[in-house]
């Protein structure tokens, strides 16, 4: 694989670590962030770390050149390093010293390549150098854009679009949503997406209506797309209504994020 | 002669001081009951209940005259209530114009032959016949001879597959959860509530979209903000407090929830005349209280029905002119063979005699009072401060009504949260006592001479579209 | 005369002192919630990092942890308000873990301690957070509290805690009884509130099938429709004789979800006095497409009753050929004027919809099927086929 690399102090100084982990197959977890730092801060940062989760042994290393300070964990799932880097930014953004985001990562649960992986995630920061001051969750994109499937997710509650969209995303689709059934409509014909996923109780237009309308673009367009029903009605004559329009999987709520992701699976394997 | 004018004069002074006191004694009520409401509002999982195969179906009776305007997205948003199962009965009523072919158009209806109507139902005009199209089997379009709103009512009973109904106004929106809040309060006494109302409120002004009030925004034109206090008046500081004390003697024909079986024992809908939607609450209320059966009509102030506000004097006059000729009818017909008799109980004692006196009559007391005293005045300026400390008083008192609803309104529902929106509304209920409240009162006079000529039509209520109110706003 | 001056001007003093009051009443809410509202968005923007962390994390294997610092009661609520929808909308492990974490986070013990409160709005909003946290330390406190209150919507709003809640069935049964015996609660709405349980039910309501109390019988049968396993207790079918007419039909719907029916019993409900059990056994064959049972269909196309006779109609038309030739017999008058109408009314209709349907080859033999069997009883003209 030929990438360049962006050239950070932070590399050096953890490439042997990494080795090591990948060689003897122990986790340890990675954060970096885009902030300006001096000597007496990183260490007063150390000193709130072993204060705060004493039981965690860290390495620490600031590239001055590029802004990006960097943290390598001992043995920990990327739970624990996503939660160990909410300490990081507490107290960045308490001094006021993050100047950008925050990218976390796991060896080996975001890749089995952990020096890699850092390459990698500097590279994002160097180039991409977005402003927001958020933590976010290294992406190993092995898949491309275009071979991910797309979902659309339709519903007025918030929460379900929070928490699935967060999810899905999670797992690899493309997500987009919609807060009611016009609103749904106008995005379909936009982004004709692999799969959707839709309430019945929606506003503007039903959801039926919604269905059959999506149906109607199908039809026109010549293209496909999966529909799955997740619902709060919980009725038998509206299972069969659905079915009858043509909808794939009918899911009532309150509902498993592991059972809906299984049968979505289902489904976009037999569409490909 | 003067002494007789200046009587006469502070005797109608006293007669709006009584009023506005009895009013007052109902706000009282309304406060005792709002911490009840407010608990159903905030604690109830309406998400859930929407899905829930425990729900009664109910079917939504629209009757429509002349509606080609708003019919389709208002059909459109009908079907899309939250609501586990509920049909939609579109009757429309003999319209001049396409309201029929609207439906037919966009939900690709197909004619069928009306069906003989059982026994136990009510009679209405000819139907002539029914469209349904089964891609939406809970869509039904009647069409038949032009009878009346009441007539359509009647002929959507008969149709009706359900032991609910729940008649809207083809002109009002509905907010998504409004039939499963009033269906909620139902299961709680399902064999004591015979019927129950939603809230009516104003949407001119309001951001409308996709057939649905995305921000409440109160008016910019004058007579729809001055109907906008009013209504508030009306519904939280009035309804809910004669609710309380189950002496609730109309559930607006815009959006209310009844039982069907009832309903049909006491003939349906009577025709005829304006004010149906009173007169079958009291025919319930009569017959349950005949019967000595136990009920309740209740009014549920979280579900909420958007309605557009006339916003010209001439349609605003026609539609309070109709008021006055029903409230007349009613009165005389139902309201007369209960008042001030013990089995009536709070109907026989304190609704209709509240009604008949101080709804029925009041253009009299208070159009020759006025007279009297501006005889009075024309006569000797002496008495002028007592005349300006009764009118004082009256508006004070009126304006503590406006305040007390808009406490209520804050409590429990808080549609219009700005500061601002507050001291607007104040405003305009002090307003309304400057020609405003004089003019409803000369348009419910009216009404009754209107009565007495024997004029009983529909009238006129011209309404632009949906899209055209959506329009102005961007504008 | 008639009047006082005095008594006037106390009046309108009076008037003014009670605007005042409305006045800075709604001022000081309207003032107090727009400082809260910005408040709690001033918190949750403090808490987005942590609320993108749980999102992210909560397929993770790891446990959630609680926010690095000590949580103000305001804190506490506004985290609540965010999380507690998330439980409510998941289940299966994922709410599990969530469930865990509001433990850690202390909203448990934030209800609980509110349970205690002097005012009833907060108990009531401490009772409703406590079930959705499936607290199982405080049922008995909720029992308690339900015995006390003495309103409506209360009641329900408790009685549905305490389903989420409570560990044991007997408890449930306790309830279910209380609200059959103390409000005047909708039975579905009681059975709707037993539905918040997780617990397996079906012994509790079976034990209701042998109560003496038709509200209980009802009840029982309500919730045995909900369960998975299909053994139908005998004593179901004696409800079907029962002189309470919704009884009759619980029972009867009972056993149509079950499939608990032979030949002879369907062909039995199809001619019961009740019209509803009529049209809801009518409508079951053609949904379920139980083509064994076309023929019976017969019989209640050609009743008086126009909701049944439809039904019957619409039933007809979703079970295949044989079906159809029924609906045509029907529409040539065969069996005579009764029914007539309505079978040619969804032969057209079924017409109509099979030449939309038209993209798959089943489709148009499925079709060329029905035209001929429709033109063996009309034949060949016929404004349909001209339609075509």
């Amino acid at each position: 694989m030929t990438e360049t690399h962006a050239s950070s102090s932070i590399r050096q100084s953890f490439k042997q670590f990494l080795h090591y982990y990948q060689a003897s197959n122990l986790p340890c977890g990675v954060i970096i962030a885009h902030a300006t730092l001096d000597q007496p801060s990183i260490n007063s940062l150390k000193a709130h770390l072993e204060k705060e989760e004493p039981a965690t042994a860290f390495q620490i290393n600031y590239d001055a050149q590029n802004n990006i300070l960097g943290l390598l964990l001992d043995d920990c799932n990327l739970g624990y390093t996503h939660f160990y880097a909410l300490h990081v930014k507490d107290f960045l953004d308490g001094e006021d010293r993050l100047i950008g985001e925050m990218i976390v990562g796991n060896f080996p649960e975001n890749s089995d390549q952990a020096e890699q992986m850092l390459s990698r995630m500097i590279n994002e920061m160097v180039i991409d150098q977005r402003n927001q001051q958020e933590i976010r969750v290294f992406d190993n994109q092995t898949i491309k854009k275009t071979e991910k499937n797309s979902v659309l997710i339709v519903d007025h509650d918030t929460s379900i679009i929070h928490l699935l969209g967060n999810y899905l995303q999670r797992k690899g689709y493309i997500v987009h949503v919609a807060t009611d059934g016009k609103k749904g409509l106008e995005q379909y014909k936009k982004l004709l997406p692999d799969l959707v996923i839709t309430e019945i109780n929606l506003s503007g237009i039903g959801g039926y209506q919604f269905i059959h309308e999506i149906k109607n673009i199908d039809k026109q367009s010549n293209g496909h797309s999966e529909i799955m029903v997740l619902t709060n009605k919980q009725l038998e004559d509206d299972i069969k209504r659905t079915f009858e329009y043509g909808v794939a999987e009918y899911i009532t709520k309150p509902f498993s994020l592991i059972e809906l992701e299984a049968r979505i699976k289902r489904l976009v394997e037999v569409m490909e | 002669m003067r002494d007789l004018l200046l009587a006469y004069g502070i005797f109608a002074m006293y007669y709006v001081v009584v009023i506005n006191t009895i009013y007052f004694g109902i706000i009282l009520f309304s406060f005792r009951k709002i911490t009840r409401i407010m608990k159903e509002t905030f604690y109830s999982k309406y998400d859930f209940l929407s899905g829930s195969k425990h729900m009664p179906p109910i079917s939504i009776l629209v009757p429509a005259f002349n509606e080609e305007l708003t019919i389709k997205e208002n059909v459109q948003s009908l079907l899309a209530l939250h609501y586990p199962t509920h049909e939609v009965i579109v009757v429309n009523d003999g319209s001049g114009d396409d309201t029929s072919k609207v439906l037919i158009d966009e939900f690709r209806l197909s004619y069928y032959k009306p069906t003989p109507i059982e026994h136990n139902t009510v009679a209405t005009a000819e139907v002539k016949g029914v469209y349904y199209n089964p891609e939406f089997p809970n869509l039904y379009l009647i069409d038949k001879e032009n009878g009346g709103k009441a007539d359509s009512l009647n002929a959507g009973i008969n149709f009706s597959h359900y032991s609910l109904i729940s008649s809207i106004d083809a002109d009002s929106l509905l907010e998504n959860d409004a039939l499963i809040r009033i269906a909620r309060k139902y299961m709680e006494n399902p064999d004591e509530y015979v019927a129950i109302g939603g809230n009516v409120r104003i949407a001119n002004g309001c951001k409308i979209s996709n057939g649905m009030v995305q921000k409440a925004r109160l008016p910019r034109k004058l007579l729809p903000m001055l109907q906008t206090v009013e209504y508030l008046k009306a519904f939280l500081g009035g309804r809910i407090g004669w609710s309380d004390i189950n002496g609730l003697i109309i559930v607006s024909g815009a959006f209310g929830v009844f039982r069907k079986d009832y309903v049909v024992k006491v003939g349906g809908y009577r025709g005829g005349y304006p004010g149906e939607d009173m007169n079958i609450i009291i025919k319930l209320h009569r017959y349950m209280l005949d019967n000595k059966l136990p009920y309740k009509i209740d009014f549920c102030p979280d579900a909420v029905c958007w309605t557009q506000a006339p916003d010209t004097f001439k349609i605003l006059g026609s539609q309070r002119k109709r008021w006055g000729r029903g409230n007349l009818k009613n009165m005389m017909e139902e309201g007369a063979g209960m008042f001030m008799r013990p089995r009536y109980k709070i109907m026989g004692w304190l609704t209709i005699p509240y009604n008949i006196i101080f709804e029925t009559l009041s253009p009299y007391f208070r159009i020759t009072g006025f007279l009297s005293l501006v005889g009075y005045s024309l006569v000797d300026m002496t008495g002028w401060k007592i005349v300006a400390v009764f009118m004082l008083i009256n508006v004070l008192y009126g304006t503590l009504l406006g305040m007390g609803s808009l406490l209520i309104e804050e409590l429990a529902f808080r549609r219009f949260p700005r500061i601002r929106d507050y001291f607007k509304m104040v405003f305009y209920t002090i307003l309304m006592f400057f020609g405003y409240r004089q003019l409803g009162i000369l348009w419910r006079f009216l009404g009754h001479i209107d009565f007495m000529r024997k004029n009983n039509s529909w009238g006129t209520m011209t309404r632009t579209s949906w899209n055209d109110e959506e329009k102005d706003e961007a504008a | 005369m008639f009047i006082n001056l005095q008594a006037a001007y106390w009046m309108i003093a009076i008037l003014l002192i009670l605007m005042i009051i409305f006045m800075s009443l709604t001022l000081s809410i309207k003032m107090s919630k727009i400082i809260s509202a910005k408040k709690e968005k001033d918190c949750l923007a403090n808490f987005h990092s942590y609320l993108y962390y749980l999102q992210v994390e909560l397929d993770n294997e790891a446990m959630l942890r609680p926010p690095n610092k000590s949580l103000r009661s305001f804190e506490k609520k506004v985290l609540q308000k965010t999380l507690l929808p998330w439980v409510e909308r998941l289940k299966g492990v994922h709410r599990e873990k969530l469930l865990i974490l509001c433990e850690a986070i202390g909203l448990n013990e934030y209800n609980k301690k509110r349970l205690q409160s002097p005012w009833s709005i907060v108990r009531l909003d401490a009772a409703y957070h406590l079930g959705i946290l499936r607290d199982k330390e405080v049922t008995s406190q909720l029992i308690s509290m339900l015995h006390r209150s003495n309103f409506d919507s209360s009641i329900c709003i408790i009685a549905r805690s305490i389903a989420q809640t409570s560990e044991y069935p007997n408890e449930i049964k306790n309830l279910i009884q209380y609200l059959v015996n103390n409000t005047k609660y909708h039975l579905h709405l009681i059975a709707d509130i037993s539905k918040e349980s997780s617990l397996d039910l079906r012994s509790v309501y079976i034990s209701f099938l042998y109560e003496d109390h038709s509200k209980l019988n009802k009840i029982g049968l309500i919730g045995l429709q909900d369960q998975v396993d299909q053994n139908i207790p005998e004593t179901v079918r004696s409800f079907v004789h029962s002189d309470d007419k919704e009884t009759r039909i619980l029972a009867v719907q009972l056993l149509m979800f079950a499939m608990d029916l032979t030949e002879k019993d369907v062909h039995y409900y199809l001619q019961f006095p009740d019209w509803e059990i009529r049209n809801m056994l009518a409508d079951w064959i053609g949904y379920s497409g139980l083509t064994q049972y076309t023929g019976l269909l017969k019989v209640p196309i050609q009743e008086s009753n126009w909701i049944v006779s439809r039904t019957s109609a619409k039933s007809l038309a979703q079970l295949g050929e044989y079906g159809f030739e029924i609906l045509c017999e029907l529409a040539a008058g065969i069996h005579g004027e009764q029914g007539r109408e309505v079978a040619k009314e969804y032969i057209d209709e079924k017409l109509k919809q099979t030449i939309n349907t038209f993209s798959h080859v089943d489709d148009i033999t499925e079709y060329n099927q029905k035209i001929f069997i429709y033109q063996k009883f009309f034949g060949k003209r016929h404004d349909l086929t001209k339609a075509l």
